[in-house]
């Protein structure tokens, strides 16, 4: 399962870095959501420093959505998705491979757009252990829902208006737990941040399990 | 009495009401397009243009 | 049709235990010292959630059940999307009553309740369910896919409810619900909160059992849609 995973993932991190689509498209797009953030906010900094965590985690949010669109679009054209089926990978295998390259894809965004807001809302990134562990917990979390929903809607052809519709209520959970532990991690409360992280690790745990049990059945369909 | 409490019965009665009607309706409408098909269809007039 | 007459009987019990409790709700109850007029509402509002949770859970047995091999059948599948429904129905309505409670009470028709906060992710959760289940696609792929989803989506319930009634009480005091204001409920008044619960419950199953057959139906379309295209090809190859 875990040699599965790693072959998986690493053609689709080979296909990102010969494409570049996340680099050129998904990045991009993370950075115009947090600068129309700033412009709806208002230029003044005491009202953007506080809400920094929370714009950052959204603009993550959506950015993931884009990301999972992006890992299924790769596997839909030239029946590559056949391909995959017929290949003989372990269907867990394939989730945690497809679900590793997402989070990996993830980090290094969130590393980019971390130095944005820092910049542009005016945040000191301090307690920067809890920061880096809630981006870990949380990346997890949302590739491998992002990556089971993208299964589940890969094939459909209205999927770019349903997997938002369908991801984004079930990631509110990260959204508001990684939202918290910055905010503490920030106002010098690592402590009381940590508490989250358990939020965050316990809804990684639990969708990477479902995504291992439910993608044989979804890859299946044809 | 300020009206919010009838307010309440009434957004449920005709939430639950409305939604059982038009499930009785769509019903009614599935089985009237499928009582017809019930027939086997009559075989074309002969020398009937198509 | 026994099958028939015991719907026939739920949807007649349930209509006249609703009436019942409204007509109790309404007029019979008395007001109670702190809420007033307004403690009426409880006779609609908490069944509402009651049922909404209900249905979920329904819809999560019967997608487990669905997917689970041996159990595999469309009919659960079928279950599930009715129940599903009739869970947005009484969601939707949860947070109507919600919000007249809200503005009644606290003067705001929403407030950052973890109860309300989490019902309305719910609402959202399950339309996108819905959505879901109306893509057209080969019935079985479209039914373990629903499951799947509706799987993804029960299983995010606690999670939500719990962090975001942790997310509430760290920075304020709990809002104010039900509990916490000492609400003595006895006598007539709790007779007509468990029978609003009773009534509401037997009204979800009536519906479920409608939709549960309009999606019988629409199979039953589907399969007939194809055997009379099938026939009418025969019909065009046989020389006139």
């Amino acid at each position: 399962m875990w040699r599965d995973a790693l072959i998986v993932a690493g053609k689709d991190l080979r296909i990102e870095l010969r494409s570049k689509v996340a680099l050129n498209q998904v990045v991009p797009f993370a950075a115009v959501v947090i600068l129309l953030f700033g412009l709806a906010l208002g230029p003044d900094r005491a009202a953007l420093s506080p809400a920094a965590a929370g714009l950052f985690w959204v603009a993550v949010l959506l950015s993931a959505v884009l990301a999972t669109q992006r890992s299924f679009a790769v596997e839909a054209a030239d029946g590559a998705r056949d391909g995959l089926r017929l290949s003989g990978l372990d269907p867990a295998g394939i989730f945690l491979g497809k679900a590793g390259a997402v989070a990996g894809e993830l980090i290094v965004l969130e590393g980019l757009l971390s130095v944005g807001v820092a910049v542009l809302y005016g945040l000191q990134l301090t307690g920067g252990l809890v920061l880096v562990a809630a981006c870990l917990a949380a990346t997890v979390g949302l590739a491998a829902v992002g990556v089971t929903y993208g299964a589940v809607a890969s094939g459909l052809r209205i999927k770019e208006t349903l997997l938002p519709l369908l991801f984004l209520p079930v990631a509110a959970p990260v959204l508001l737990g990684a939202t918290k532990a910055w905010q503490e991690a920030l106002t010098g409360r690592p402590g009381a941040g940590a508490g989250w992280l358990g939020v965050l690790a316990a809804f990684a745990v639990v969708y990477v399990a479902v995504g291992i049990v439910a993608f044989g059945p979804l890859l299946e369909e044809a | 009495m300020s009206g919010y409490v009838e307010a309440g019965y009434l957004v449920v009665v005709l939430g639950l009401g409305g939604y059982a009607v038009s499930l009785v309706a769509r019903q009614r409408s599935a089985r009237g397009r499928l009582e017809p098909k019930r027939t086997p269809p009559t075989p074309r007039e002969p020398g009937a243009k198509r | 049709m026994k099958s028939n007459r015991i719907l026939r009987l739920t949807g007649a019990l349930g209509l006249a235990g609703v009436v019942a409790t409204f007509w109790l709700g309404l007029f019979v109850t008395p007001n109670a010292e702190f809420f007033g007029s307004l403690v009426r509402l409880l006779y609609v509002h908490p069944s509402m959630a009651w049922v909404a949770f209900l249905a979920y859970g329904m819809a999560f047995l019967s997608s487990l059940l669905y997917l689970w091999p041996r159990t595999r059948h469309p009919r659960f599948d079928h279950l599930a999307g009715a129940s599903a429904e009739v869970g947005v129905v009484f969601t939707g309505l949860t947070l109507v009553t919600g919000s007249i409670w809200g503005r009644t009470t606290w003067g705001v028709w929403w407030t950052w309740d973890p109860l309300l906060t989490t019902t309305a992710l719910l609402f959202v959760l399950y339309l996108g369910y819905l959505a879901l289940r109306r893509v057209p696609g080969d019935p079985e792929v479209v039914a373990r896919r629903s499951a799947i989803a509706a799987l993804i989506a029960f299983i995010d319930v606690p999670i939500v409810y719990f962090s975001v009634t942790w997310w509430r009480s760290l920075h304020q005091p709990p809002t104010v619900n039900l509990a916490s204001r000492h609400l003595y409920v006895h006598g007539i008044m709790a007779f007509t909160l468990f029978l609003s619960f009773a009534s509401f419950t037997l009204v979800y199953a009536w519906l479920t059992a409608q939709r549960y057959r309009l999606y019988a139906l629409a199979e039953k379309e589907a399969d007939e849609g194809l055997d009379l295209a099938l026939e009418e090809r025969r019909a065009e190859g046989v020389p006139a």
